[in-house]
């Protein structure tokens, strides 16, 4: 069994008439060390199961195991407790405080972490300094480029140290080049171990990942293994 | 960065709100301050004066109420003799009253006459009256049917536009009168007074000889309480069984003033808490406004981890910081308010000292700190129990 097993997840917003099925009967399962694309059209569900892999929302109907455990009946406090071990997240919009500088930012998971000061702050600059923003430290995200606004949100992904990270399209924001860039050090991660799950629309990004899981209407629509 | 310093993040947000909502608690926190601090340091005053006075000294008024008598009930030179008498009673002085007229400088003013026994008034002016003495002399058994005044402070140096000075001769009820000496300033009725031999006040108000206080001061070692029961049996006997009559110690007279105070007191804070309640009502909404413009922050925050508790912390330091803010600066405020109505209240009231008890100070800053924290409570719940994925895409 895999890092992360999705098992029959259904997620339905809304009731009767009203309702919509984000997601029809998903089963996917991802190991270890993969390095996972999701694609497929937009509004077709790939975000509603990266945030049920990632343990911010919960299936309407299935099951979600990560490493194992099962997740899906977890409290909310259960799964941030979880969430902020196991998986790290990126978004398209990078999703930073506006108020904290850089190293703040990416302190802000070991602070709810119960990580020491120091601890936390010599890690910080450790992570933004693998991520090439040792010299913007103390700027803050309205200082900074796209680019480096999602290196930072990479560096916060890191921070707790996740066997698993997540990104849902987070090149979406960015140039091809700076895109490339960013692919990069998702590659680099996944070489130094990490499972890491990518949404993308980017066929060339797809490309990079060894396994593409397509995704229409909430369904699975084929996987493709290299 | 702590739990602190993102609150501290929140309330620099909005620096003119957050302001606004710390000066709703300084205002109500100041007004708190101001009137507990005064007010005790009014209870301390009284405490201090009753005790200057000694406690060896009792004294019986006409009535059954403190500050009435409505029945026409009077004391009179038999109970006056009684206690006298009593057993453990040294000296004992009688007072009679009456409005008079006073002339001086070729004016005419109204002041209240005091007719005394000279030979009584003289034993007890240290023990019962303070020994407020300015110039000249107080009475003595050489007065005795003399046509002679000692004089309040305020009917010397305020009532007319010069002083009246010892050896000068004044009018009273259009009778003159050698003034023989002049009061300190008491802070009493007595400062626009003047006391006279009873006999002499007879004569010229031609009223009954009726006391409306009989004074006495106590021998060395006589147990207070004893006295009292002693006197109480006494005139009880001569007014036929009622007990129309009462007699205070100086405890008593301190209790019962320090109750009223309280009373008051009590009435004004209830009054000042309840801008404090407004205080909080203003926390409470500033607070929900700063969890919905950070509403996609939280979910952020939710998203790398956080919560509801860790959450909720956040905000309740933000509400806490406000209300210990408010309070503190509360107290400052309240302390220059504090310091500039001593000054007022000193002009008349020499003593007079505001009280500043660490309970006050601390317990204050603590208790506005509770309000703020309490007052985050709804709010910090809401922003907790925010869904991460619906927040951030606020
Ligand atoms: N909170 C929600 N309430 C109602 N419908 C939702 C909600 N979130 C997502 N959806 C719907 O679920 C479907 C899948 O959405 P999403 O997972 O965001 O798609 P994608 O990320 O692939 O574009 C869409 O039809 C979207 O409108
Ligand atoms: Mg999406």
């Amino acid at each position: 069994m895999g890092i992360i097993s999705v098992r029959d997840v259904w997620k339905i917003y809304g009731e009767g008439d009203a309702a919509t099925y984000a997601l029809r009967g998903v089963s996917l399962d991802i190991e270890q060390g993969d390095f996972v694309a999701i694609i497929g059209p937009s509004g077709s569900g790939k975000s509603t199961l990266m945030h049920i892999i990632g343990l911010l929302d919960t299936p309407t109907k299935g099951k979600v195991l990560l490493k194992g455990k099962d997740v899906s009946t977890l409290s909310d406090d259960e799964r941030a407790i979880m969430r902020r071990k196991t998986v790290g997240f990126v978004f398209q919009q990078y999703n930073l405080s506006p108020s904290l500088n850089a190293l703040e930012n990416v302190e802000l998971p070991m602070l709810f972490a119960g990580v020491p000061k120091r601890e936390r702050e010599k890690r910080a600059k450790e992570l933004l300094e693998m991520v090439g923003l040792g010299h913007r430290l103390y700027h803050y995200p309205n200082q900074l480029s796209g680019g480096q606004q999602q290196r930072v949100a990479i560096a916060r992904a890191l921070a707790n140290d996740p066997e698993i990270i997540l990104g849902d399209e987070p090149t979406g924001n960015l140039d091809t080049k700076t895109g490339e860039k960013i692919l990069k050090i998702f590659k680099d991660l996944n070489k130094r171990g990490k499972t890491i799950v990518i949404v993308t629309h980017d066929p060339e990004i797809a490309e990079e990942a060894e396994k593409i899981v397509k995704i229409r209407d909430g369904k699975i629509e084929g996987v493709i293994e290299k | 960065m702590d739990y602190g310093f993102l609150a501290w993040r929140g309330l620099r947000h909005q620096p003119l709100r957050s302001f606004l909502t710390i000066i709703a608690i300084v205002v109500a926190i100041a007004a708190i301050f101001t009137l507990v601090s005064l007010i005790l340091g009014l209870q301390e005053t009284v405490r201090g004066e009753l005790s200057k006075l000694g406690t060896n000294r009792i004294t019986v008024i006409p009535g059954t109420m403190v500050g009435m008598n409505l029945g026409g009930d009077v004391l009179t030179e038999e109970d006056r003799k009684a206690i006298e008498n009593t057993p453990g009673v040294k000296n004992v002085l009688a007072l009679q009253t009456d409005h008079a007229t006073i002339s001086a400088w070729g004016e005419e003013k109204g002041i209240t006459i005091f007719g005394v026994d000279p030979d009584a008034f003289n034993k007890t002016f240290q023990s019962l009256l303070g020994g407020y003495l300015e110039s000249g002399r107080i009475l003595d058994r050489t007065d005795r049917g003399r046509y002679v005044a000692l004089i309040g402070y305020s009917v010397a140096h305020d009532l007319f536009g010069k002083d009246i000075l010892p050896g000068s001769t004044v009018y009273i009820n259009g009778k003159p009168f050698r003034v023989v000496g002049v009061m300190k300033k008491t802070n009493s009725p007595l400062d626009a007074g003047a006391y006279i031999p009873e006999s002499v006040f007879q004569e010229i108000t031609g009223r009954e000889r009726e006391y409306v206080r009989i004074s006495a001061e106590l021998a060395e070692g006589a147990n207070v309480d004893d006295v009292v029961e002693r006197i109480k049996r006494r005139l009880k006997a001569l007014h036929g069984g009622l007990e129309n009559f009462r007699v205070i110690t100086p405890e008593q007279a301190m209790e019962r003033a320090n109750q009223i105070l309280g009373m008051v007191g009590a009435l004004l804070v209830t009054i000042a808490a309840i801008s404090l309640v407004i205080g909080a009502v203003v926390i409470m909404n500033t607070m929900y406004m700063s969890v919905t413009e950070r509403t996609r922050e939280i979910g952020v925050m939710k998203a790398v981890g956080a919560t509801k508790w860790q959450i909720m912390a956040i905000f309740l330091v933000e509400a806490g910081i406000i209300g210990a803010a408010g309070g503190l600066f509360g107290e400052i405020i309240g302390f220059g308010i504090v310091k500039t109505l001593e000054g007022v209240i000193r002009a008349s009231l020499e003593s007079y000292s505001a009280a500043f008890p660490s309970l006050l100070v601390l317990g204050l800053v603590g208790f506005s700190a509770l309000v703020g924290v309490i007052s985050g409570i709804l709010p910090a719940r809401s922003a907790a129990e925010l869904d991460p994925v619906e927040a951030m895409r606020q």
